[in-house]
């Protein structure tokens, strides 16, 4: 059984028109019929099977506009319609221009000489690579290039590709309570003492980072710190720098991401396909609440629990940070 | 507030600082009884007299070479250059001299001097009168550049200037000498290397110099009517140049246009593309796009000359263009 999606031919391509089916409901079907065409703003396609069956659920009808990635009908091994089901990763489609733009005369404005290469804007590249997107698959589907940030959407959609890598999920999860006031004193004495203002963030990112490296040995640790609001920021090895410094961002590839939501009523977040070891610090009346994820990808239990304990002794009393 | 044209608020700006230090005069070719072609210093020898506000012959390198002496021995001239176009004229004394003389006396030296000048097409001019050549200034080490936007920014701009230690080339654009904004009487200082928001945005980044941030307004005000939200600043000096300002703005909306309206090639817009090119990198989602005057001799006939320079139309058009993640292919 594989699903038939809506597939997605254009940049930026929120929907793609079912111009129509060219098989019916139950009849069978061989890989490699053509299924169905669909028009995108640039020119009508063909869809071809990549599965032998017959089709079955066919939810899309023609003339209809149909989001990108959304399943239109299923292949299946009898005529019957079949239970719906949770599916397997659908197979890739290919597809075949058999339309050519409507003002053929005209140069293509994306033509884009490559040479194999994939183009793609830097931060598309960055942000691709941080959520373990693969460009090469957006390729693979014909979608013009150069990409930008707004094709991530579309990828991000799409299902992986046979071989790639497959994003870990964590797995395991470790919560701790600590008392709010030692840190608080330490801000405090800094801000009093040295006239060094210390914001929760940078001293989050210092403790943590040290207590990952004596938790697990990690000779470079990369703090990415999460900001929904804005950019994040990838600090390398916070603890070496002294909190009254500002630390060196980089461009390292992150070890674990940090939530700083202790100004906030939430308590942990994990957002996004992020593959990494995820620390969530919240903040309830005078404790911080701890939350660590991560999967035995990352470490085993006895580090993972050896981090969060080391974390919290710090956040409760400063001078363990110093030792 | 009170409005005022930018030409009386350098007027304004020349004798409030005149009355509170009487080391500063005034020098140039009909800065006294002219007041200069576009009557900006008029009135000004009537309260210091011809001692302060001295015209001079039709001879640039003289009476420049005069103020970088007379800014090397306790004097705080300033130097009205009625053409910017004319600065090749004064190339060693402004570059070699009045920029360096600091840094070769080892300290001992220093040359409080602002040379006053214009910049700016599309007042039918020709070739030789129409040129912004801020950048060739930019250039040399040990002169700082300032390009005041509006009234606000060239009282607030020159009166800094005329403070500092240092030699300070303000280039004024001189189609909006009759432009008024809102100015504060008295006191106004406006700090060097402090780029102003102008308008709050979050998809693209218009960085404009001078006049140029008014095109970039009103291609902000474009985009705006067609769901774009274009973020415009004004680095208000190009040397130093507010980096921070920038780079913040470009991570925040990963786009960027900038306008000036020198040369294209080799000029202020290339340097703020590269430096974003070189800070922001990985933050950005599309070249950063440069608009200059076109790489010709300013041109006299009108219908010519207008599109030498950025329109708003032209600012909104690659806007568009970098939105929709086309190519830029020269």
């Amino acid at each position: 059984m594989a699903d038939v999606i809506m597939p997605a031919l254009g940049m930026a391509q929120d929907t793609g028109k079912l111009v129509q089916w060219m098989k019916a409901p139950g009849d069978a079907i061989s890989t490699g019929d053509v299924l169905f065409e669909v028009e995108t703003d640039k020119s009508v396609m063909e869809v071809e099977a990549q599965a032998d069956g017959f089709l079955t659920q066919v939810s899309a009808s023609d003339g209809e506009d149909v989001p990108v990635g959304q399943v239109i009908a299923v292949i299946s091994a009898t005529a019957e319609n079949p239970v719906a089901a949770p599916a397997p990763p659908p197979v890739a489609q290919a597809v075949t221009e058999v339309v050519a733009a409507p003002t053929p005369t005209a140069p293509a404005p994306d033509a884009v000489t490559t040479g194999g290469r994939i183009l793609a804007s830097p931060k598309a590249r960055r942000l691709a690579a941080q959520e373990g997107l693969d460009l090469g698959q957006l390729a693979a589907t014909g979608a013009p290039m150069p990409y930008h940030v707004s094709d991530l959407a579309t990828l991000r959609e799409m299902p992986a590709a046979a071989g790639q890598t497959v994003v870990m999920a964590a797995t395991k999860q470790i919560m701790a309570r600590c008392q709010r006031s030692g840190s608080r004193d330490f801000m405090e004495w800094m801000q009093a003492d040295g006239a060094i203002t210390v914001t929760t963030s940078a001293m989050f990112a210092s403790f943590a980072s040290g207590a990952f490296r004596a938790a697990t040995e990690t000779p470079t640790v990369v703090v990415q710190v999460a900001d929904p609001d804005g950019t994040d920021i990838f600090l390398r090895n916070p603890d070496f720098t002294r909190l009254s410094a500002p630390v060196s961002e980089t461009d390292e590839d992150a070890t674990f991401v940090l939530h700083d939501l202790s100004d906030s009523f939430l308590t942990s977040l994990r957002l996004g396909d992020t593959a990494l070891p995820t620390l969530s610090l919240g903040s309830d009346g005078d404790s911080y609440l701890i939350t660590f994820e991560f999967s035995s990808e990352h470490m085993d239990d006895a580090q993972g629990i050896a981090f969060v304990s080391g974390l919290a002794r710090r956040l409760a009393d400063p001078l363990h940070h110093l030792v | 507030m009170r409005q005022i044209t930018l030409s009386t608020a350098v007027n304004e700006a020349i004798a409030e600082e005149m009355r509170r230090d009487e080391t500063i005069f005034l020098i140039g070719e009909d800065v006294a009884e002219a007041g200069t072609p576009f009557k900006i210093t008029s009135g000004l020898v009537e309260e210091f007299g011809t001692d302060r506000v001295i015209d001079t012959p039709i001879a640039e390198p003289g009476f420049m070479g005069i103020a970088v002496g007379a800014a090397m021995t306790g004097s705080r001239p300033i130097v009205d250059l009625m053409f910017g176009d004319f600065i090749f004229l004064i190339m060693d004394q402004l570059c070699n001299q009045a920029a360096k003389t600091h840094y070769m006396s080892g300290g001992k030296l220093n040359v409080p001097l602002v040379l006053r000048t214009n910049m700016g097409a599309t007042r039918r001019s020709a070739a030789q009168h129409s040129q912004s050549l801020h950048a060739i200034v930019a250039h040399i080490p040990g002169l700082k550049i300032a390009m005041p936007s509006s009234a606000f920014e060239a009282k607030g701009l020159l009166k800094t200037a005329i403070r500092d230690n240092n030699p300070v080339v303000i280039f004024e654009d001189k189609l909006m000498y009759q432009d008024k904004a809102d100015v504060p009487e008295g006191e106004l200082l406006i700090p060097f290397g402090v780029a102003n928001v102008k308008r709050e945005g979050s998809d693209i980044t218009l960085v404009g110099t001078s006049s140029m941030v008014q095109v970039a307004e009103k291609a902000a005000e474009i985009l705006a009517a067609e769901g774009i939200s274009a973020e415009v600043i004004d680095p208000r000096t190009i040397v130093p140049l507010d980096m921070d300002t920038i780079n913040a703005s470009v991570r925040k909306t990963s786009r960027c246009i900038v306008i000036d309206e020198g040369h294209q090639s080799f000029g202020v817009t290339s340097e703020i593309a590269s430096r974003l090119m070189e800070e922001s990198f990985y933050h950005l989602d599309g070249p950063v796009i440069r608009m200059g005057a076109m790489d010709v001799p300013i041109p006299f006939s009108p219908a010519l000359e207008d599109i030498t320079v950025p329109t708003p139309e032209g600012v909104a058009a690659n806007a568009r263009k970098l939105m929709a993640g086309e190519m830029f292919n020269g």
